[in-house]
């Protein structure tokens, strides 16, 4: 029994809805757009987290990085890095003595004019060991990389980037090439794979890599590294990892109890779970804002529902004189809403996924659909509608009947 | 007879700005399985009132009403609405149709309230607009009908759930007199054929002298209640109106 009522309200809600075509679509355009918006956002963010995530991955396995740390000299308080207070030693006791690292790279970096027979480039050089590669999980496309013996002799030969490679040497082959580095003339012994942005935007295919050793003695202008790079044995071994290197670094610095670090350890997970939360808070702020303007939305269908039922009185009725309860008017109204909501939603749906494509499409950002994004927003429109709805439904069944009868 | 319809000392008390307006005074009324009653009255008389407590839209403040043998008076909204649904039909003076919907589903809308299937709602309410004569307007929407048709859609609707009383509220109130004859021949035919209670508000003498009994209400009480000698038969064939309206008119009936 209640089965006819029930397929009759909605009959009777697609009736409305399309005898007032232009009142049904304005009213649902808040919804449509509500719904469009947080699927476009939500899929875009998800890209982009998995973008970031994809970028730090490629950062390196499982990378440690230790910075030179903060100096404190009569109270004046140096930032990371106002010293250098590695050494190159450092760097390989970390290798010989904390048994959760596996390799170890110094890194010195400078900024410089490298020059071919062709053209000059400006560009990051790094001064480096035969460990970095497999530490940042790079590979060379063509050519060598660099190995011990290069450090140990002080070997006048670098590695070059993607796009290093094609600003100095065009479409030619740069291995075997000379380049001029501040005086030095080193050889191109390999050609780095091509490893795309940085999660900063930064070009990593733009650098150069030199042996730590011939950057230090000729252009680096200091003997002692930026940072010391390190990858751990697993990822699961990356906290002792840090704490190894702590501890030895301490000891050979020789820092007091009571003293804080002059060194910096830390882990690319950390900055990829930092980067993730940023990420997570900008998909919260902007799913919030679009959720927002869903309840505008419903707020719209709540306004037409109460006109609606406002030219509708003397309808209701009639229909209460046939035998309609208060119940099944306010479900009448109710499901009316609701179809609002959730067709707007359904809507909604097909202009999120192509506000997605859109900006995908412009922006070369990567868009993640899943179902759950594609059913999740249409059930809270419904949600919307039914709470939005209840207002006016309310209204609606609590007309008398004899009053609803007289009214023109 | 069964009575369908038994009012004891019925009230209806009103609020109106602090005022009590007393619409019905006491009303003592029986109405029988198959009788076709008019209730007439001047305007303010209560005869609207009346039929809206009778009809189970509005509550009476005082008295017992049974309808069908069942008390219904202090029944909430919800029962009320059953009573409206399963026992009663509905004719008023301004059709009250839903203007949005074809003939056929205006008569069929009182059976999607009872529940029923929408096939036999279908065969039903063809059925009905076939024996309103409107057999070939199923489809028509109110605007598109006359008055006349109008009011035999709206007939058609409250016959169709076979209904225990049928109330009709000065159904040829909005019809130019040759329509309203029709529309009162068509009623007195369903009345005779089905065995139908029928209660009619009218203030129109012609009108009431269809009926087999007249009820006069003044300031809220029954003042006259007259059976006429046939009763029983389709309908007295001549009757003096009441005087309601002073002058006296006289009108065949079938």
């Amino acid at each position: 029994m209640g089965f006819v009522v029930w397929i009759e309200s909605f009959r009777i809600a697609f009736r409305e809805m399309l005898r007032h075509r232009l009142r049904t679509t304005l009213t649902m355009l808040g919804v449509i757009f509500g719904v469009g918006a947080i699927i476009a956002v939500v899929s875009i963010s998800q890209g982009a987290k998995r973008t970031i995530q994809g970028q730090i991955a490629n950062l390196g396995t499982n990378m440690i990085i230790i910075l030179p740390g903060t100096t404190s000299q009569a109270g004046v308080r140096g930032g990371v890095g106002s010293a250098l207070t590695l050494t190159l030693d450092d760097s390989e006791a970390i290798g010989r003595e904390c048994p959760a690292v596996t390799h170890v790279a110094p890194v010195v970096r400078v900024v410089g004019q490298v020059v071919s027979p062709y053209a000059n480039w400006s560009v990051l050089i790094a001064g480096t060991n035969e460990a970095y590669l497999s530490i940042r999980s790079w590979s060379v496309e063509a050519g060598r990389g660099l190995e011990s013996r290069d450090v140990e002799a002080g070997a006048k030969v670098c590695l070059i980037g993607r796009t290093t490679a094609d600003e100095l040497f065009g479409a030619m082959d740069p291995v075997g090439q000379r380049v001029r580095v501040k005086g030095a003339v080193l050889t191109v012994v390999g050609l780095l794979a091509s490893k795309g942005q940085s999660p900063l935007g930064e070009d990593q295919d733009d650098t150069v890599l030199a042996p730590v050793t011939t950057a230090m003695s000729h252009f680096a202008g200091t003997d002692r590294p930026h940072a010391v790079i390190a990858s751990a044995r697993s990822e699961e071994a990356i906290p002792s990892a840090i704490e190894q290197i702590r501890v030895l670094l301490r000891q050979r610095h020789h820092i007091r109890e009571e003293q804080v670090d002059d060194f910096d350890v830390k882990s690319l997970e950390e900055t990829a779970r930092t980067a993730e939360e940023t990420s997570n808070v900008m998909t919260a702020l902007l799913v919030s804002v679009a959720g927002v303007s869903l309840l505008v939305g419903g707020i719209g269908i709540m306004n037409i529902m109460l006109v609606t039922v406002m030219e509708r009185t003397r309808e209701i009725g009639i229909r209460m004189a046939l035998g309609a309860s208060r119940l099944m008017i306010m479900r009448q109204f109710l499901i009316e809403a609701v179809t609002l909501a959730g067709v707007g939603g359904v809507i909604g749906v097909g202009v999120g996924i192509l506000g997605s494509r859109l900006i995908t499409h412009f922006t070369k950002w990567e868009g993640i659909m899943s179902p759950v994004l594609l059913v999740a927003p249409v059930a809270f429109a419904v949600t919307v509608g039914i709470l939005f709805g209840l207002l006016p439904a309310r209204r609606a069944s609590s007309l008398n009947p004899v009053e609803s009868l007289r009214h023109e | 007879m069964t009575p369908i319809v038994e009012l004891s000392d019925v009230r209806k008390t009103y609020v109106m700005e602090a005022v009590d307006v007393h619409a019905l005074r006491g009303i003592d009324l029986t109405l029988r399985q198959g009788e076709f009653t008019a209730i007439m009255g001047a305007s303010g008389s209560g005869k609207s009132t009346l039929l809206n407590v009778v009809g189970c839209l509005d509550q009476p403040t005082g008295g017992v009403y049974r309808l069908d043998g069942e008390r219904v008076d202090g029944f909430n909204e919800e029962r009320l609405a059953e009573c409206r649904r399963m026992k009663l039909g509905f004719v008023f003076q301004s059709f009250n149709l839903l203007y949005r919907a074809t003939a056929l589903e205006n008569v069929e809308l009182p059976m999607v309230y009872q529940g029923v299937r929408a096939g036999e709602r279908l065969q039903r309410a063809r059925q009905a607009l076939q024996t309103v004569g409107l057999g070939d307007r199923l489809d028509h929407l109110p605007t598109q009908l006359s008055g006349g048709q109008q009011q035999r859609v709206a007939l058609a609707r409250a016959l169709v759930t076979r209904p225990r009383l049928l109330l009709a509220d000065e159904p040829t109130g909005n019809l130019d007199s040759k329509t309203a004859d029709e529309v009162l021949d068509l009623l007195v035919r369903v009345h005779a054929q089905g065995n139908l209670t029928v209660a009619m508000v009218t203030h129109d003498p012609d009108v009431a002298a269809c009926a087999h009994r007249i009820v006069i209400l003044h300031d809220g009480r029954v003042v006259h209640d007259q059976v006429s000698p046939s009763r029983g038969g389709p309908a007295i064939p001549h009757i003096r109106s009441i005087g309601v309206h002073g002058v006296a008119k006289e009108r065949e009936c079938e």
